[in-house]
């Protein structure tokens, strides 16, 4: 009996042993296995789209030190550039930053993650891809395309000045993960390598419209490069130049055209539009759908509160600074000047006295108490009285509010003007079709900017015309209507379905058109910079390139003008060395639009902002990784 | 592998081990059936207990025979007995066996005495039962009768207060989320969701809070690794085991009822200011105090009619632009949305069972019904629950039987986190509900879209429904003499099933009649519909074989192997524009907004299916001695899905011994006084596994892309893996005491242990350069939990009144031992000057916003936190220069001359964490400055924090229950608490003093609480005798604005110990000569309370809970029950 018992025990054991054990190999239901990787066609597009997806939100959050709020990758850094401000404190701006600080670490580890993805690609697709032959080598060429464009993001943030950025070209282990810096020279040299096997993939096109790499694509970033180190400035204004990389980024840049890539002539306004994302001027840029985690999040940081946006309202933490918007000329070229529409009003040096100008009108022509859009109703007491307490705030100008007619007086400032104006910003007293759905009434309706805001600007009702405000409505700032989302589309304000563009035919004419400035080629200069122009109808002048120095810094104005709320000023004025001047020693603040500081910028004193330090937890844990100079550890 | 097949398989194990036991059935059935019926003649009696009342239910047995039979209710039994010869077996739970020869007898009336209960006590253990007095492990056991007729929510929080050394807090006052947290002997691990213990249900993992408590015959709490290791790598936080009842054998059916009413209400809420003017005047004066030159928010007219209007509450308002009028009372409110949105509601809870068994058969049968409308509008639930618990003996040697419970459970879905963000952010002059409709701000001065909470709410419309089966199946055989057989198979299926939709609500002014604020139109509306499942089952075959020879040697052996499979999925579809309002089925919807997977899991979109699966082989020896010495040996091994091949085998063993000295020959002459002491110590090992289900494996995840317009996803690594995986291993030791005195009247127990968790998973930070991609989970670190464990029980009779006392108390001490390495702070000579390091950064994990820090050497997650600054208040030294040791005494800037102090200090060169003194944000008059603890002349950076040896978990846990019985009257209490926890507390409307937003919530006493100094508003110079300062308020002063030079300090952490009277039961049973009568067995009536008191100084709403104000607070039941059987 006892060997009978033994005799069950060892059956039922070594039964459920060996019938049983592979209920043990699970795998996951929402991945692939990485044994599986790069082995089926699928997985290798797959692997490809993965590179490209490390391009989404790597720009930093609408507050300081959040990151992952995705801000999308472009118009992230628009609030560093001339013509952007943030509406909250910031510690780039405010002086206060250091190594520590998550710009620094999310920028870097989030480009190394594309660097990582598209080394992995052009590993192993040679190695196991059964897809074409033709088909791997144009893959291989995006993905080469794609690791030069991550590496030029970290050169020209944490490489300048020769220190250069640690080189992976291969796929890496944790532990292997601890080079130091190869010097920045190097680093170019790599990129225009991958940029140069990719001109010369026979398999990569010409031209694309649906969001890959192209052949003009790369000769757009490679001239770009050759651009770079060809013209390096300083903050004294002296330029060191390599005339022979000047002339090879003009060569790239005459390629870009021959592929097929052109100016769009549809229109400024209707070039940032969805019809027209695909359009011969946009040579790459980042692709999205207005499906959930597939659009950007322009609407809700850029928008302001009326920026309809599905179920929320927009933020507005991100507006136009000022100073950007005095660029735009007049419509016969002119510069624009504040005193030919208000006498004296540059003069003025006082917030207050300035104010004056923009306040909205209080009576109607025959002298009565304005009445309501919509509801007849009279103006609001509270907005009354608001508009005697800024007036009488003022000392010198208390005289010159009209309480009719100061809007149409300000209106003045904003007429013919360069169109760009009014196509790239809500300028005061400006309509825009937006919606009111924060109680979750989604009516379109056009709302304005104006100030004081009425007590209708948090919640409207339906047949009133609302005032338009930032998040807090505590300060009367310009507004985006680039990238901005009208009327009532939109169904989430996370996802807005138009691309970024990353590089544009008009971007790299200006880059060519920098380029003959830098060879004291001032005609060639010129028209390149008409052709731009020209679009919008405004005249290209020759005053603007009467001398080398002139045009340098009529191309760079031109530039300011053009690519507002693109992300792209930012790191010009960091390559041209004019950031501190032109944000901070000029702007010295976020500003409303009459140049009231509300939030004070500061150089800071111990950290160089001109170059971007290697992150401090980083320096921590890889002693083979140089300090970046100029940076308080 | 397809799942199909993985799900598939223990079936055939089950039918597998059912065989084989039938296969050697024949074998042991035929053998012994020859000897019985001989001269057979019958013999009849009844039974009774020392006080002449009948008993039911004793069992009645031929000894060395299986035959037997049972008393009926009156106590009678009738038995045909082979001859004179037989010796019957007269045996019943909690009485002393007798055996009688019958000889000539035909008639034997048998009087039972009664055990002293102990000696007899069985607990259940890990695939078994044991005597209590045998057990060499830390077990408490909560029987039937602190369970039952109780009209607290759940099984979970029934258990408050029973056992020592186990926490058990309920987390949340929301019906259906309402269960408790329970924590036996500390925190066992880094993360949060893998502390809890394993909750076994008739033999299988399951939730605890899915079982009718009525149902339940006892829970066991297996708090050591002797006790617990036999669930090998999923015992590490203990192990709960939960028996539901079963049917008594040959006892007539058993019909009960209980039925129980409460009054429920929120026991604790917090108060905020509801008179609108107050808060207007206070908004103001918040202003004025950041900025005299601000314009006021409010009007002065405004707060003077409002005050005007609470002083006629009937007058009548008319509309100066719409003419429409309405009392003052709805142009006017004053709400005081705690009481509004918090408010008493009534819940029931009815419960049948029917339950019984014959010779072979015994059955239980329930049915449950409980409804919950919850305090806060649409979150309430209702649920029902069935069970059917049948055995039946099918063959001599073979027993058969389910234990088969479904569930379904519907729950109102109101949106708790809209109301959790905006209770704080509204105003007290908005009317809740009224006349069908509901209210907006009234007030034109304030914010249009201020939120009414109410609405918020009930705006979305709908039902999520549960439904839960668990059922189980087993076969027992008795294979050979001592060798008994079990194969069972559980399989449970959980489905959450929910519809929701908008609902068009809109929000009015009542002044002047109209909607303030628009529902949602119908194109905005959604509909949406999510389904989610979780499978699993749990398939074991055990084996078990007692047997005892050389009459001083007890010997069991268990042998037992189990296949464990889980799995996850759901749906979640969402859909937007609606036809109408009333026609919300998701079909009807007309733009595809969203789909996404398990709307179960936690907000992380990647919501997809998940898995996995164990298979265990585990075994116990015991052995005893003369029941005088006893020994106990467990291993388990686990191979688990969650770990590489090479990794996921795991070995937990332990061993314990028990001593009974009082058995031994030299303890008689104290018997008399101490009828039982044993002592016990026990080493084991048990496994956690915490990770993420597949963190071992490397593989590529969705990484978004769009090409033309098309989705056109990509892949990429989202974690790198760790083959090197693990479990996390738990050592635990103790040893302990077990005493009973005085004839059992007082009993004790003793433990203290020691319990080490090592390799505790963590995810350490790697190389930024890596990319995005997390970094792998790695076992990194070591963390202690020592304690001790008192429980002491105390019961007799005083006349005619029966009463027990129990306390217990249990105290946990936790250390993290092992963790990023040593921290190192102090002055180091660099470079010739004297400079200040801290590698604070390095060693610790990011701290939080209310200052915990998990470091090596000090308690999980410890507040480290920066001191007020205490001066003398003399500023200056003898030769007018600044002493830094003569500021503010109580670290507040209240006087002029502290402020100048401060600003001597600075000019001195002293720094207050680069505050300046400046009127808004800066230092001010009722600001804070905080303590230069390292004495580098900077008051109140980052290196001025200390630990404080606090941390949130309680390092006391506490119970004492009572009860007393008295001619048919009974009455019983609990009482539990907690202590040596504390919370750090600074919120809006408790005690924060800036209001950050407008329409921030004030707390009732803000008047008293923060400082307050009025300024000039032309010259802004302080006005110190307005009658509005007060100056000497305990905290900063009250302004609009951000946080301003405000850190997180030791001011704001608050002692959060309490003590709870949990429950009250007064209850009457009617005395059964009058109930029979109408043919009822008992009946007995009762009150009870659950939540009726709490002591505590912790200001914020529930220590309980947790420490926050944002909390869905706990029900207070006033109860009124019955419970009557037939």
């Amino acid at each position: 009996m006892k060997k009978n018992i033994f005799y069950i025990l060892t059956v039922i054991i070594i039964s459920g042993y060996y019938s049983c054990t592979d209920i043990l190999d699970t795998t996951p239901y929402n991945a692939l296995a990485s044994s599986s990787m790069w082995q089926s066609e699928e997985s290798v597009d797959q692997g490809v789209a993965g590179i490209y997806s490390a391009l989404y939100d790597w720009a930093p959050g609408a507050y300081d030190a959040d990151f992952d709020k995705g801000f999308g990758s472009t118009f992230g850094f628009e609030r560093w550039g001339v013509a952007g401000q943030l509406h909250g404190a910031e510690s780039l701006t405010s002086g206060s930053i250091n190594p520590g600080s998550d710009y620094f670490k999310k920028t870097w580890q989030k480009l190394y993650e594309g660097v990582h993805r598209a080394n992995d690609a052009i590993a192993n697709i040679p190695a196991k891809s059964p897809a074409s032959a033709e088909k791997n080598a144009r893959l291989i060429a995006e993905a080469k395309f794609l690791r030069a464009y991550f590496y030029f993001r970290l050169n020209e943030l944490f490489g300048r000045d020769g220190l250069g950025v640690p080189v992976y070209t291969e796929p890496v282990a944790i532990e292997d993960c601890t080079k130091g810096q190869s010097p920045e020279a190097d680093v170019w040299a790599l990129i225009v390598n991958d940029l140069t096997d990719a001109i010369n993939e026979r398999n990569l096109p010409d031209k694309d419209n649906t969001g890959r790499v192209s052949k003009g694509a790369a000769y757009a970033l490679r001239g770009k490069a050759y651009l770079y180190q060809g013209a390096k400035y300083a903050e004294d204004g002296t330029v060191s130049k390599d005339e022979t990389l000047l002339n090879k980024a003009v060569a790239d840049f005459e390629e870009v055209g021959k592929c097929g890539y052109g100016l769009f002539q549809g229109g400024y306004k209707e070039l940032f539009t969805e019809a027209n994302e695909h359009c011969a001027e946009m040579i790459f840029s980042i692709q999205h759908t207005g499906d959930t985690d597939y659009g950007t999040i322009s609407q809700k940081f850029v928008g302001s509160r009326f920026a309809y946006s599905g179920t929320a309202n927009g933020w507005g933490n991100q507006t136009p600074a000022p100073a950007g918007t005095d660029l735009y000329e007049n419509l016969d070229s002119a510069p624009f000047n504040w005193d030919d529409v208000i006498p004296g009003y540059s003069a003025l040096t006082e917030p207050a006295d300035r104010a004056v100008y923009f306040l909205r009108d209080t009576l109607d022509a025959s002298g009565n108490i304005l009445k309501q859009e919509g509801d007849g109703k009279l103006l609001d007491q509270t907005v009354r009285k608001k508009v005697r307490d800024i007036v009488n705030k003022a000392v010198n100008t208390k005289n010159d509010y009209l309480p009719y007619g100061n809007e149409a007086r300000i209106r003045k400032v904003y007429t013919n003007r360069d169109p760009r104006l009014e196509a790239n910003f809500i300028t005061p007293y400006a309509g825009f079709i937006g919606g009111y759905s924060f109680a979750g009434a989604g009516n379109a309706m056009e709302v304005y900017s104006r100030w004081p805001l009425g007590s209708n600007s948090a919640a409207p009702a339906a047949s009133q015309r609302a005032d338009m405000a930032t998040d807090d409505g505590s300060n009367f700032t310009y507004f985006h209507r680039k990238f901005v989302y009208e009327g009532t589309g939109l169904a989430r304000r996370e996802d807005g379905p138009l691309d970024e563009p990353l590089i544009r035919y008009a971007n790299v004419l200006l880059w060519q058109a920098e380029a003959y400035v830098e060879l004291n080629q001032l005609d060639k200069a010129k028209a390149m910079v008409k052709l731009v122009r020209d679009r919008v109808d405004m005249p290209t002048l020759d005053a603007g390139f009467a001398n080398q120095t002139i045009a340098r810094n009529y191309v760079r104005d031109e530039r300011r003008r053009e690519f507002v709320n693109e992300g792209v000023d930012f790191f010009d004025e960091m390559r041209w060395r004019t950031w501190k001047e032109m944000k901070f020693n000029r702007g010295k603040g976020s500003q409303g639009v009459w140049g009231n500081n509300f939030r004070a910028y500061t150089w800071p004193v111990d950290n160089d902002l001109y170059i971007w330090p290697v992150p401090q937890t980083e320096i921590e844990k890889n002693p083979n990784l140089q300090k970046t100079p100029g940076w308080k550890y | 592998m397809d799942n199909k097949i993985r799900f598939y398989t223990p079936i055939p194990i089950f039918i597998l081990g059912v065989c084989l036991f039938l296969g050697v059935i024949p074998v042991n059935s035929f053998a012994a059936v020859n000897e019985t019926y001989q001269q057979a003649k019958i013999v009849k009696g009844v039974v009774k207990d020392g006080n002449g009342e009948p008993l039911p239910g004793v069992s009645i047995s031929i000894k060395g025979t299986t035959n037997g039979t049972m008393t009926d209710v009156d106590g009678n039994y009738s038995l045909n007995v082979p001859d004179g010869n037989s010796t019957l077996v007269v045996s019943y739970v909690g009485f002393k066996t007798q055996e009688i020869k019958v000889s000539n007898q035909t008639t034997i009336d048998i009087t039972l005495e009664e055990l002293s209960k102990e000696l007899d006590e069985v607990v259940v253990v890990g695939y078994g039962v044991q005597k209590k007095i045998n057990l060499t492990g830390s077990v408490a056991a909560v029987q039937a009768d602190k369970i039952e007729n109780r009209a607290a929510p759940n099984l979970s929080t029934m258990l408050t207060g029973l056992a020592s050394g186990v926490s058990v807090r309920q987390s949340s006052g929301n019906p259906g989320s309402d269960g408790a947290n329970i924590r036996i002997r500390g925190i066992g691990t880094f993360d949060g969701s893998y502390r809890s213990p394993l909750v076994i249900i008739d033999g299988a993992v399951a939730d605890m809070n899915s079982v009718n408590p009525e149902d339940v015959e006892s829970v066991s709490l297996l708090k050591d690794a002797a006790s617990a290791s036999i669930y090998g790598s999923r015992g590490a936080n203990g192990v709960i085991l939960v028996t539901t009842k079963k049917g008594a054998k040959n006892a007539a059916p058993k019909v009960t009822y209980t039925g129980i009413f409460s009054q429920t209400k929120a026991s604790r809420v917090f108060d905020f200011i509801s008179d609108y003017a107050d808060y207007m005047e206070l908004y103001n004066m918040a202003e004025f105090s950041n900025n005299p030159k601000a314009t006021s928010t409010y009007d002065s007219e405004e707060i003077a009619a409002w005050r005007a209007a609470k002083a006629n509450p009937n007058g009548i308002y008319t509309d100066p632009d719409n003419g429409n009028q309405v009392p003052n009372y709805l142009a006017y409110p004053n709400t005081n949305w705690s009481d509004i949105l918090f408010a008493p509601t009534y819940s029931q809870k009815h419960n049948l069972s029917v339950s019984g068994g014959s010779e072979n058969s015994n059955y239980l049968l329930s049915l449950g019904y409980y409804d919950n409308p919850g305090t806060l509008e649409n979150t309430g639930i209702d649920r029902f629950n069935a069970r059917v618990n049948v055995e039946s003996r099918i063959t001599k040697f073979l027993k058969i039987g389910t234990q088969t419970y479904a569930m379904r459970q519907r729950k109102d879905p109101g949106n708790l986190d809209q109301v959790n963000t905006y209770r704080f952010q509204t105003v007290g002059g908005i009317v809740p509900y009224y006349d069908g409709k509901y209210g907006a701000p009234e007030s034109p001065k304030e914010k249009n879209d201020v939120r009414n909470p109410l609405r918020d709410v009930n705006a979305i419309g709908g039902v999520n429904t549960t439904t839960r089966i668990n059922t189980t199946w087993y076969a027992e055989a008795e294979i050979y003499k001592g060798l008994t057989g079990r194969a069972s198979i559980n399989y449970q299926n959980y489905f959450y099933d929910s519809k929701t939709y908008s609902r068009h609500l809109d929000s009015y002014t009542f002044r002047k009649g109209t909607i303030l604020q628009p529902g949602t139109t119908l194109k905005d509306a959604t509909t949406t519909r999510s389904y989610a499942k979780q499978e699993q089952y749990t398939a074991n075959v055990t084996l078990n074989y007692n047997t005892k020879f050389a009459e001083a040697h007890d010997l069991g052996a268990m042998l037992g192997y189990e296949q464990f499979y889980f799995n996850k999925s759901g749906v979640k579809a969402t859909k937007k524009g609606l036809l109408s309002f009333d026609v919300t089925d998701i079909t009807t919807g007309s733009d595809m907004y969203e789909i996404s997977g398990n709307p179960n899991e936690s907000e992380d979109k990647n919501k997809p299916e998940m898995d996995y699966a164990m298979i265990s082989y585990f075994g116990r020896l015991n052995y005893a001695y003369k029941g005088r010495y006893l020994f106990e040996a467990n291993f388990r091994r686990d191979g688990s899905s969650l770990f590489s091949p090479d990794n996921r085998w795991g070995t937990f063993p332990s061993f314990s011994a028990g001593w009974r000295v009082s058995e031994e020959s030299f303890f008689e002459p104290f018997n008399d006084k101490i009828s039982n002491l044993k002592l016990r110590a026990s080493w084991g090992r048990l496994g956690n596994a915490t990770s993420g289900y597949y963190d071992w494996q490397a593989v590529y995840a969705k990484a978004r892309y769009v090409f033309n317009n098309v989705i056109s996803d990509g892949v990429a690594i989202s974690k790198i893996a760790n083959p090197l995986l693990k479990w996390e291993s738990v050592t635990s030791k103790g040893i302990g005491l077990d005493a009973s005195f005085l004839n059992s009247r007082l009993t004790a127990e003793f433990d203290i242990y020691d319990r080490l968790t090592e390799g505790i998973l963590t995810s350490p930070a790697i190389y930024l350069t890596m990319g995005t991609a997390s970094a792998p989970t790695k076992n990194t670190s070591d963390m202690r939990n020592n304690g001790l464990e008192v429980t002491l029980g105390w019961n007799d009779k005083i006349g005619n009144v029966r009463y027990a006392v129990s306390g217990n108390f249990s105290y946990n001490q936790n250390k993290v031992v092992k963790y990023l390495g040593k921290l190192e702070e102090g002055w180091v000579d660099k470079d010739g000057k004297r400079v200040y390091q801290s590698n604070i950064g390095e060693v610790t994990s990011a701290g939080s916003e209310t200052g915990t820090l998990r470091v090596e050497g000090h308690i999980f997650d410890e507040y480290y936190l920066r001191t007020r600054y205490h001066g003398t208040g003399t500023y200056y030294n003898n030769d007018g220069s600044v002493n830094p040791q003569g500021g503010p005494k109580d670290g507040m800037i209240r006087s002029e001359a502290d402020l100048k102090w401060v600003q001597d200090m600075i000019a001195a060169g002293n720094s207050f964490n680069g505050a300046s003194v400046k009127q808004g944000e800066g230092l001010w008059y009722g600001e804070y400055i905080y303590a230069d603890l390292n004495g580098d002349g900077n008051y109140g950076n980052n290196y001025d924090r200390q630990f404080t040896g606090k941390s949130s978990s309680p390092k006391y846990n506490f119970g004492l229950n009572l009860s007393a019985e008295w001619n048919g009257f009974d009455i019983s209490m609990t009482w539990a608490g907690a202590g040596g926890f504390w919370y750090y507390l600074r919120e809006r409307g408790a005690n924060q003093n800036n209001l950050a937003s407008k329409t921030d919530i004030l707390p009732l006493d803000t008047q008293s609480k923060f400082y307050y100094l009025a300024y000039n508003k032309e010259t802004n110079a302080p006005v110190w005798d307005d009658p509005r300062n007060n100056l000497t308020a305990e905290y900063a002063r009250l302004r609009t604005g951000g946080n301003g030079p405000y850190a997180a300090n030791d001011q704001y952490l608050y002692d959060a110990t309490y003590l709870k009277l949990k429950m009250l039961q007064i209850g009457y049973t009617f005395p059964k000569a009058w109930t029979r009568k109408a043919y009822v067995n008992n009946l007995r009536i009762f009150v009870s309370g659950e939540n009726l008191l709490t002591i505590t100084k912790y200001p914020g709403v529930d220590p309980e809970i947790g420490g926050g104000l944002n909390i869905y607070p706990i029900s207070r039941l006033l109860s009124l029950g019955v419970n009557v059987s037939f």
